[in-house]
């Protein structure tokens, strides 16, 4: 499976670290720098998931003269779907003109979720169920946070992308994969009240526990890159090029550091859009392609993590 | 201190040291968060590799019954949760 094309969108409203001052105590200096992040974007209040998802539809399949006919296949993967039912998947083909043709599904993960799904595409490309598909990531998680939660308010923006895939042969897309979960740490990253479980006592804000996530972060990220690397017998000078889930500056310096990679090689592209979730990847993906596009038979590792807890690492090759 | 104390105190500096931006001198008095030694990344990645290293758990209200945050302090509850800690190899 190969990569054919990426479009994201950002929604119109922009948090500033300065807005943000005014209204709770964050330090500026401390999220510019450490953070990494100096501005997010927010969905409007009458703007759907389902919005966001069409505009970067639209944008891949305009930017590529994609007919949207020839998709086959639809994931949508989102943590913020505009209904408990129908998908966010079903909305989406509909308004993005997809053939009644094509499978559409959502897939509810997080940061670890672009990854997951590129994995899932793949296998059904290969199982010959379509032959192109689309992946769209979607959030908002603005509308799940505490307005005065600085933890969280700074760090997290919204986003949307889509990615276009298509059929490869090897030895060149996507060549291995290595994903896990731990559902002992459920509750380290958690919407409470947001499905059949309800609990009064609990907030219904979304709840960060930032001290586990990051020492999951910085353990099980290294390990995962570390087991499919040795599964192709290649070692981290090797790759050409790592895009981790864009979760904040600090901890992606701590990742780099324990792997041992070159800072020409690691991308942090995070400062103006925040951790956009399942849209980090992809979005810092085709922002650095297009600065600076690759060579064929260059080698990506593209790695997320993050709630479930869950985590997933590819190898593509160029 | 005791020998296995003096053993715990240099390596929480070398974890200070090599893992934080600390940039004031290890001593056990040290308060790392009052006295804005460190921000709460450094804090929170000084935690964890003291975790990894003593392999020992330190819970969030551990650090606040014990005031972890003060070098001496995490000294001894090192040497209370690890008396065995064999020290670096």
């Amino acid at each position: 499976m190969r990569i054919l094309g990426l479009a994201h969108y950002l929604p119109s409203t922009v948090v500033t670290n300065a807005s943000l001052q005014a209204r709770i105590d964050v330090d500026q200096e401390f999220l510019d720098a450490k953070i990494g992040i100096s501005e997010r974007w927010v969905a409007g209040p009458d703007e759907s998931s389902t919005d966001m998802a069409c505009q970067a539809v639209a944008r891949l399949l305009r930017l590529h003269d994609l007919p949207p006919t020839s998709i086959g296949l639809l994931v949508v993967c989102t943590q913020s779907p505009d209904y408990r039912l129908p998908t966010t998947a079903c909305l989406v083909q509909h308004r993005s003109g997809l053939p009644t043709t094509c499978l559409a599904f959502d897939v509810n993960l997080g940061c670890s979720g672009y990854v997951y799904c590129l994995t899932l595409i793949s296998a059904c490309l290969r199982a010959g169920m379509a032959h192109h598909a689309l992946l769209v990531t979607v959030d908002q998680y603005s509308k799940l946070l505490d307005p005065q939660d600085k933890h969280t308010v700074s760090i997290f923006g919204d986003a949307a992308s889509c990615t276009w895939l298509g059929d490869s042969s090897a030895p060149r897309g996507l060549i291995d994969w290595d994903l896990g979960t731990d559902g002992s740490g459920a509750l380290s990253l958690i919407a409470h009240n947001s499905g059949v479980v309800r609990d009064s006592a609990k907030s219904s804000y979304l709840q960060m526990n930032g001290r586990e996530i990051f020492k999951f972060s910085i353990e099980a990220v290294p390990q995962c890159v570390n087991r499919l690397l040795a599964r192709s017998q290649l070692n981290v000078d090797q790759i050409d090029l790592f895009v981790f889930h864009q979760a904040n500056r600090y901890m992606l310096k701590e990742i780099q550091k324990r792997l041992g990679i070159r800072d020409e090689r690691m991308l942090i592209d995070l400062q103006h859009t925040g951790n956009t979730v399942s849209s980090s990847i992809p979005i810092a993906l085709e922002r650095r392609l297009a600065s600076r596009p690759l060579p064929a038979g260059s080698r990506i590792v593209l790695c997320g993590f993050g709630v479930g807890l869950s985590w997933g690492s590819v190898l593509y090759v160029v | 201190m005791s020998p296995s104390a003096d053993a715990i105190q240099a390596e929480l500096t070398r974890i200070l040291q090599e893992n934080t931006s600390l940039r004031l001198p290890v001593t056990p008095d040290l308060a790392l968060l009052s006295a804005r030694a460190l921000d709460s990344m450094d804090f929170m990645n000084y935690i964890t590799v003291v975790e990894e290293r003593f392999h020992v758990t330190v819970s969030d209200a551990e650090i606040a019954e014990h005031r972890l945050g003060v070098v001496r302090n995490m000294v001894e509850f090192l040497h209370r949760k690890n008396p065995a800690w064999p020290g670096r190899a």
